[in-house]
């Protein structure tokens, strides 16, 4: 029996091109056209794979794909326009099993439907990463508490969301104005001096000695790195 | 005996006399100092008075003409004075009926915490900033601690706000409905390689253009994206240690193809084992629109040559072209903008390429990014950017 792809999509263009694709590339395809039907079509019709658009009328593709990584492990390839990397993040967050950005060609697609096809167990809560931990500091991402050595900080809300940030980039640079969208916020209206005010206060908690930081260090001119 | 005592008498009167006149002499002094004390001491309470009258002044003028809603606020949070703005917002403000805590004046327990944590964490004279809600508008809140008190600037953004989610909601929606046309356009060329019919070499050829000016689509559509985000002013990036001769490689292999069709050669030098601190995704891209620019403006047959050089701390990239060159007047405007250097090197393009490239070097990375041309017809050009070694 040939692999069946659902594809949830709205743009009909895009739609029969990626049907007739992978029609050619020897798949059983099936098509939907909006949140709604394709989500009732896949538990009807239980594909191997789902193709599916992120921005679709009704129920948008974010949601199908929440409300499907419940019922099953199937695997779920995202395509989007939206490109930033915050999208893909928040998208394989959600459950997909990759993130394709538009423009795409069929060979890339392709090769991404096999990929996923293979690795089609993704392994039990993988997803859900509960504690972080850091040498000596612990960080409880459900209770939302940090302890260094054991001891228990307090920390409020946006330095807890500024720490977290920057302990899942461990070793990678993050430009102020990134720290600025990712924990204050896409609305927030004003200057970036906010970060280096939280940061300062940050290392008042976390570092032996926040003159001389050795967790949060100040990349001149470019932003703040958690060291690995 | 009586002579003796009359001489006694009149010394001892002497004395007392001269005592006396002593004593009333240096009081007389005395009071002349204490008179002079006092009338610089008139004179200083008089400046104190002036000068204090005046700030007062200045403070009332300030509050009535300042267009944000500014609160003066006690050690304790208690309210000092409030600006007119200020008490058009929380109501009347009058000192004289005794202290007012600014929780129960504004109603508003985020105020409360952030002039807390003012009070408490900051540096004197440096200015904290908060978003704080109320009654449903938004307002960018400004405190700074001072020597006996907090000031606090209350400014609605909210239709900032709305008019910068409008903007960014606007280009997501217009990129999708481009960039989903300009998939399936690919998708379809893709199927058309697959016919049971094998094509002639005329359909190849109209084949390979309608791909290159796809291909031109693509990147005039990713300009405009990253354009809204030198438009909103932020820098957003994240840096990784990344091996720069790969990063560079696969950009060249991307517009291979272009060069080919054109006849153009290029001729990389790139180093080995170079690890830069870079946005991978970002830099390639800043990369890439040089290349292409490169590319674009070589006459058929030309050559295209990239090579690098570590100095100090940083690595500098440079691609040199054999096109028209770029006159003295134009070499730092090119970076600017939607400008276009004069009409033999125009051919098509948003004119953001560049700009592009010099947000992603200068302020993503702190390098810098400039461009040579001896100004002499088809001299050619160079590009050079600098990236931090990691």
């Amino acid at each position: 029996m040939n692999t069946t792809i659902l594809i949830i999509e709205d743009d009909t263009g895009l739609r029969t091109a990626l049907a007739d694709n992978l029609r050619n590339e020897g798949f059983a395809v099936l098509t939907e056209q909006n949140g709604q039907s394709g989500l009732e079509r896949a538990r009807a019709a239980s594909p191997d794979l789902i193709v599916l658009d992120l921005m679709l009328p009704g129920l948008d593709g974010l949601s199908v794909c929440r409300l499907l990584r419940k019922e099953s492990n199937l695997p779920i390839i995202m395509i989007s326009a939206r490109g930033m990397e915050m999208d893909k993040i928040t998208g394989l967050e959600t459950g997909a099993d990759d993130y394709v950005v538009k423009p795409f060609g069929m060979g890339e697609l392709v090769a991404r439907v096999k990929a996923a096809l293979r690795r089609r167990q993704p392994e039990p809560n993988a997803h859900h990463i509960t504690l972080l931990r850091i040498n000596d500091l612990q960080i409880d991402l459900i209770g939302r508490r940090v302890f260094l050595d054991g001891n228990e900080l307090h920390l409020t809300q946006k330095e807890f969301n500024l720490l977290v940030e920057l302990v899942r980039n461990q070793g990678v640079v993050l430009s102020r104005d990134l720290l600025m969208t990712q924990v204050w916020g896409d609305d927030y209206v004003g200057g970036n001096h906010t970060v280096d005010v939280h940061i300062r206060w940050l290392r008042e908690k976390i570092e032996a000695n926040p003159s001389e930081p050795v967790r949060i260090t100040t990349i001149r001119g470019i932003g703040y790195r958690f060291e690995q | 005996m009586t002579v003796l005592l009359l001489w006694l008498g009149l010394a001892l009167g002497w004395g007392l006399c001269g005592v006396l006149g002593y004593w009333l002499w240096h009081t007389q002094k005395n009071q002349q100092q204490l008179s002079k004390i006092n009338q610089t001491a008139q004179q200083t309470i008089q400046q104190v008075q002036t000068a204090r009258q005046t700030a007062q002044a200045q403070l009332t003028a300030l509050t009535k003409t300042v267009q944000e809603a500014v609160l003066f606020v006690n050690p304790d949070l208690t309210l000092h004075t409030a600006s007119e703005k200020a008490q058009t917002l929380f109501g009347t403000f009058d000192p004289s009926t005794g202290a007012v805590p600014v929780r129960s004046y504004t109603q508003s327990l985020e105020i409360e915490v952030f002039l807390r944590d003012t009070e408490q964490s900051a540096l004197q004279n440096e200015v904290l900033e908060q978003q704080i809600q109320l009654m449903g508008h938004v307002y960018r809140g400004r405190a700074v601690r001072y020597a006996n008190g907090i000031a606090l600037s209350l400014s609605d953004v909210s239709e900032l706000q709305r008019l910068s989610r409008m903007r960014r909601d606007f280009i997501a929606n217009l990129s999708h409905e481009l960039r989903t046309p300009l998939t399936t356009i690919s998708l379809l060329l893709d199927g058309l390689n697959t016919l049971q019919q094998p094509l002639t070499a005329e359909q190849r050829h109209t084949l390979g253009r309608i791909r290159n000016e796809t291909r031109e689509l693509q990147q005039m559509a990713q300009e405009v994206l990253d354009l809204a985000q030198i438009e909103s002013g932020r820098a957003l990036f994240r840096l990784r240690k990344t091996s720069l001769s790969p990063m560079l490689q696969s950009q060249i292999e991307r517009l291979r193809p272009l060069a080919e069709n054109r006849e153009i050669a290029i001729d990389a030098h790139l180093p080995e084992n170079l690890q830069v601190l870079v946005d991978e995704e970002q830099v390639g891209r800043a990369f890439g629109n040089l290349l292409h620019n490169a590319i674009k403006f070589s006459s058929q047959g030309g050559k295209v040559c990239i090579s690098t050089i570590q100095v100090s701390e940083e690595v500098r990239i440079s691609v040199q072209d054999q096109g028209p060159g770029i006159s003295e007047r134009e070499l730092t405007r090119v970076f600017e903008r939607f400008y276009k250097a004069d009409r033999t090197r125009s051919s098509g393009g948003t004119g953001l390429g560049l700009a592009i490239a010099k947000h992603v070097i200068e302020e993503g990375h702190g390098g810098k990014i400039w461009a040579e041309s001896s100004g002499q017809a088809n001299a050619g050009s160079t590009f050079h950017f600098t990236l931090p070694i990691a």
